[in-house]
């Protein structure tokens, strides 16, 4: 973007702070690396570390991984990995550094695309007179209501970049809260492979507002190939890319022919890897099928433990359509402001998808400082922050409980993901619903200060 | 009970006649296309036990079990004879074990299946219905037995590619002059398959229900399948009572077609059924050491009165030490000679002793006694105890539900390598890495058997590796690891697993107690007795290598089977020359019992009106904000 000097000084140094931190506590603390990288919380069958290696070995040793039980990563890390292997334990650290590094950087350019767009704002379109993107003119119909009752009262239009006033982000805060996050360096740590879907995800949000749709659309299909729920991330990707220019079906129809192709290549190299479609029912029927029930923090596996023989497909298939009911109505309520969509989807693949761990709520997380705008609006943050502590200090404890100590039972560590959930529902909520709000105020500015209800 | 029994054999067979394996009126002289055999071989493992191995083996022509037009069973019986046919089976071996055979005291045992459960290993002709006749193969053993046999699914079936090919070939008392050929050949058959496992003209099978108890239930369909059932013979010895009272038991059934390893059986080839078992006798608790016992009447409660008139032979082969004092109020038939020298054999030819009809030199007894005269007269003159040469111990390592290990020693106390194959099936709940499996090698001390000298570890990698991945609920992890073990080592294998979670309904009822999980199978090629026999002088008397494999136990029943039939002077019969081929034997792991991760089974409504109100109050939420907007309260007032 060409940022001056300063900006990459400035992120060299947060860089190599991270990589400090990381190197430290790798290389300082060995047995708590192992340890981690065994952590249900950290990584689940579809991204653990440990599960890889077997994956790799077997890929070396000339037998199809995908023959057994374990491995149910995408094809393509196999090479890499492969070539990892070969080299001191030490490169493999090395390049998981290098990824966080990378997602910061994305995220810098994410926040920097973002001021640059606020910036230059005049065209930003009012709410209401919004073109309306492919995605949205779908669904006309759900939109007609809102906007029925906005146009009564359209007084005072104002661009998003008036509204925000002077409050501008830093683009070294974003990148420093991620880096920073315990979570994030936990992740790091435990090798989870998760973060590889994490850098497809952001790379498309950055690629798509800095308007190289083709860019965009590639690392989708990366991302949707490595875990296909990101796939939803569609509408969101196509509303930031249509809302700055003329968008017509032929642009969509490219958008979709660059995902699909991508896509295509990207199995078809799988396929000439391991020589077998066989990874399509290891990698995409185990986390559509949920066959491997190990725990972790998302919904799916005590379900399904549980669930009676006779039920269990039919609330498989309401578990997973329910995640992705949300995609088109997300966006066609906040198709002004897409990248909130692009959060909110984001959010909701780490709530509902089947194998969650946190480093999907790593990304959340990673995304929220991008809407400070609404954090005023927020009314729940206390209690989302204290769920949040909660469940993720309970969790571990309950998990010792139950599977080391035998003094606790399933319910414990079942508690502690209800407990995760509810927050992550309180924060998904909060930040829906003070975007709402934070609309509501910036069209009717006379009635900030009026009570204001949902009706 | 019998009625019942039978009536389940014969439902799942679909046979409709009566079952007649015995003719009542044949006498002792069998037709010698139709031979029956009994032996029992009574032997002082160490100082407090005692095995009693007791052998049936009944030979008939093919044709009489092929399908033939006149299809004639004189002694051998029709159940397994139409099972066998029926179901193009070239081999099966079923064995019920109870107790776990100890290597490390007893040396190796009569029989090599010695797994603490069910185990049924099988070679089928290949076909394209092999499955079919597998699960009817199954279900027929399953209903002439009296055991869970049609349990044996997809989750529990191997088919090994290394291990049980080179199966010690049944030596049949009627073929005993063709003995010392066949172990040549299968070990010719046996580097073929290591060549082209896949090029094998027979499909092998092999299954272990680890949690598979014996019972007088199997044991009565068994001992019907016997020629002179329990009526006459050394059947009449079999009483339950004394049977499961003891330290390990071990019942088998063997079926083998001389042509087992080859795709088209020659006409003049002959089928062999051996039934086998094999208890184990602890003296303390048999009270052995008070008095003069009768060894009969102590181990079994019962006394022999006769022998069965359809056998060939019926011999009862006391092991003794030759140094202890004896007093038998009857003497035996003759003295052999035992493989190792400490030891001579009492024989007795139970139907010159018992049958009045035959009796010309000694006097009929109405019932045989073998008192010993004092208690210690059959203790071996060293009770340190034989551990045998080869021996395979796995352990289960890790603690908690969520992850675990194997951790595998294999010993060889010879002074040569011995040629090895490792096999162990895991079921599919535990997952396996393989690429945590890692082999070091120590080597042992001389002096104590079991301390390890070296105690830094050379790492060491097997000749081949076969593994076949688990499937979800289905196929079990099979490793098979081509080892040669050098002299004087103890290897050590160790290889990491996931626990995985199960669902509710999957588990057990007794959830907590465990999952069994079955014996890993070391085949080894242990060397014959007359190599072992060189190097002892280096070793001294107790060297470790003078311990009996299951091939020299096989010779030497074979080997008194023959010598009976030219009376011979007292103690003067030579134990036939050992064969020069190398043993091949197997030895079994101890079963272990994982503990998997274990939901609360009461949760099923709370879950899922728990998870389902999580689901129901996000989409709540969400729709409630997607579908309402906001409006200023009171606004129609205000303007």
């Amino acid at each position: 973007m060409g940022a001056p000097s300063k900006p990459h000084t400035q992120f060299g140094r947060l860089a190599a702070a991270a990589v400090v931190i990381r190197a430290l506590l790798y290389f300082g603390a060995q047995s708590l690396v192992n340890h981690l990288q065994h952590r249900i919380e950290l990584a689940t069958p579809l991204t653990s570390y440990p599960r890889l290696q077997e994956g790799v070995f077997l890929y070396q040793s000339g037998f199809d991984p995908y023959d057994g039980n374990v491995y149910f990563q995408p094809a393509l890390y196999l090479p890499l990995f492969q070539l990892l292997a070969q080299l001191p334990a030490a490169w493999t650290f090395a390049f998981y550094a290098v990824m966080d590094i990378a997602i910061a950087w994305q995220l810098w350019q994410i926040v920097a695309a973002l001021q640059a767009s606020r910036s230059s704002a005049p065209n930003t379109p009012a709410p209401i007179t919004a073109p309306k993107t492919a995605a949205a003119t779908k669904h006309t119909k759900a939109c007609k209501p809102s906007d029925a009752s906005q146009n009564k009262t359209c007084r005072l239009p104002a661009t998003t970049a008036e509204f925000d006033g002077s409050v501008a982000l830093c683009p070294a805060t974003v990148a420093a809260l991620y880096l920073g996050n315990p979570l994030t360096i936990l992740t790091c740590l435990a090798h989870s492979t998760l973060v590889f879907n994490t850098f497809a995800i952001v790379s498309c949000l950055r690629h798509s507002l800095q308007q190289r749709w083709t860019l965009a659309m590639a690392w989708l299909a990366v991302a949707a190939y490595l875990s296909f729920y990101p796939a939803m991330l569609i509408g969101p990707a196509l509303l930031i890319l249509g809302n700055a220019r003329a968008t017509t079906m032929s642009f969509v129809g490219r958008c979709l022919g660059v995902l699909i192709g991508t896509s295509l290549g990207l199995g078809l190299a799988s396929y000439a890897l391991v020589g077998s479609w066989s990874f399509i029912a290891s990698t995409y029927g185990v986390a559509l099928t949920v066959s491997d029930l190990t725990p972790n923090l998302g919904l799916f596996w005590y379900f399904f433990i549980e669930m009676f023989d006779h039920f269990r497909s039919f609330f498989l298939v309401v578990f997973q359509l329910h995640t992705f009911i949300f995609a088109a109505p997300v966006c066609i309520r906040f198709n002004n402001h897409p990248v909130l969509a692009f959060t909110v989807l984001c959010g909701i693949m780490a709530l509902f998808k089947s194998y969650p761990s946190v480093g999907d709520m790593v990304l959340v997380l990673a995304l929220l400082p991008l809407h400070h705008q609404v954090f005023k609006y927020m009314r729940y943050t206390f209690l989302t922050v204290g769920l949040m502590v909660y469940a993720l200090v309970l969790a571990p404890l309950f998990w010792h409980l139950w599977i080391y100590q035998g003094s606790g039972n399933a319910n414990f560590f079942y508690a502690a993901t209800l407990v995760y959930a509810a927050a992550q529902i309180f924060l998904l909520i909060d930040l829906t619903q003070s975007m709402l709000r934070r609309e509501h105020d910036r069209l009717y500015p006379t009635v900030r200060t009026l009570l204001v209800a949902q009706e | 009970m019998r009625t019942g029994i039978y009536a389940v054999a014969l439902a799942t067979l679909g046979l409709l006649l009566p079952v007649t394996t015995a003719d009542a009126t044949a006498t002792g002289n069998a037709s010698p296309a139709d031979t029956f055999t009994e032996q029992l071989l009574i032997h002082p493992l160490n100082a407090d036990k005692f095995l009693s191995h007791f052998d049936f083996t009944v030979t008939a022509p093919l044709a009489l079990t092929a399908d033939h037009p006149e299809q004639h069973y004189r002694l051998f019986p029709r159940l397994i004879g139409q099972i066998v046919q029926r179901y193009g089976i070239r081999e099966f071996h079923l064995t019920f074990g109870q107790g776990h055979w100890d290597y490390e005291r007893w040396g190796y045992p009569v029989e090599p299946s010695t797994p603490p459960s069910l185990e049924l290993w099988a070679r089928l002709v290949p076909s394209e219905d092999i499955e079919t006749r597998w699960n009817g193969f199954t279900n027929a053993l399953s209903g002439l037995f009296c055991a869970s046999i049609n349990f044996i699914d997809q989750t529990t079936l191997v088919e090994p590619r290394l291990s049980f090919r080179s199966a010690p070939s049944p030596p049949s008392a009627a073929h005993a002059d063709k003995h010392n050929d066949e172990p040549k050949s299968d070990h010719d058959n046996a580097r073929n398959h290591h060549g082209d496992g896949a090029g094998a003209t027979t499909v092998l099978r092999h299954a272990l229900l680890a949690k598979e108890n014996v019972c007088t239930e199997n044991l009565t369909p068994w001992t019907k399948l016997l020629p002179c059932q329990t009526k006459a013979g050394l059947t009449t010895l079999l009483n339950s009572y004394q049977l499961y009272d003891t330290d390990y038991h071990s019942m088998g059934i063997h079926v083998t077609l001389d042509c087992a390893a080859s795709a088209t059986c020659h006409p003049e080839a002959h089928v062999t059924l051996r039934q086998t078992l094999s208890v184990v006798f602890d003296r303390v608790r048999l009270g052995l050491d008070t008095g003069t016992p009768d060894i009969l009447d102590t181990l079994f409660k019962r006394s022999l009165r006769s022998a069965c008139p359809l056998a060939t032979s019926s011999q009862l082969a006391v092991v003794v030490p030759h140094a202890s004092p004896w007093q038998l109020t009857v003497g035996p038939s003759y003295w052999a000679k035992a493989p190792l020298p400490q030891y001579g054999i009492a024989v007795f030819d139970l139907q010159a002793l018992l049958s009045k009809q035959q009796n010309q030199q000694q006097q009929a007894l109405s019932s045989l006694t073998v008192p010993l005269q004092q208690s210690d007269s059959l203790l071996p003159p060293t009770t340190a105890h034989l551990p045998a040469g080869v021996t395979v111990h796995r352990h289960i390592t890790g603690q908690g539900m969520e992850r675990g290990g194997l951790l595998v020693h294999l010993f060889n106390r010879l002074d040569h390598a011995v040629s090895t194959v490792y096999m162990d099936a895991l079921p599919w709940y535990l997952n396996v890495h393989l690429h945590t499996l890692r082999i070091q090698r120590h080597t042992l001390a001389t002096t104590p058997a079991n301390a390890v000298s070296d105690l830094a570890s050379h790492p060491f990698s097997p000749t081949t590796t076969l593994f076949q991945p688990s499937q979800d609920h289905g196929r079990p992890t099979v490793l098979e690891l081509q080892l040669e073990i050098p002299a004087q080592s103890l290897l050590t294998l160790s290889l990491n697993f996931d626990k995985m979670f199960l669902k509710y309904t999957e588990h057990p009822p007794d959830a907590n107690r465990g999952f069994n999980v079955g014996s890993a199978v070391l085949t080894a090629s242990l060397p014959p007795l007359s190599t072992n026999s060189a190097s002892r002088g280096t070793d001294g008397p107790a060297s470790s290598s003078q311990v009996l494999t299951s091939c020299d136990y096989r010779t030497l029943l074979a080997s008194l089977l023959t010598s009976s039939v030219s009376p011979m002077p007292n103690r003067s019969v030579m134990f036939a020359k050992p064969s020069a081929q190398p043993c091949l034997t197997r030895v079994y792991s101890e079963p272990f019992l994982v503990n998997l991760p274990t939901p609360d089974f009461s949760m099923p409504y709370n879950v899922i009106a728990f998870t389902c109100t999580v689901l129901a109050f996000f989409f709540g939420s969400m729709f409630n904000a997607l579908t309402r907007g906001y409006v200023v309260l009171g606004r129609d007032t205000n303007a």
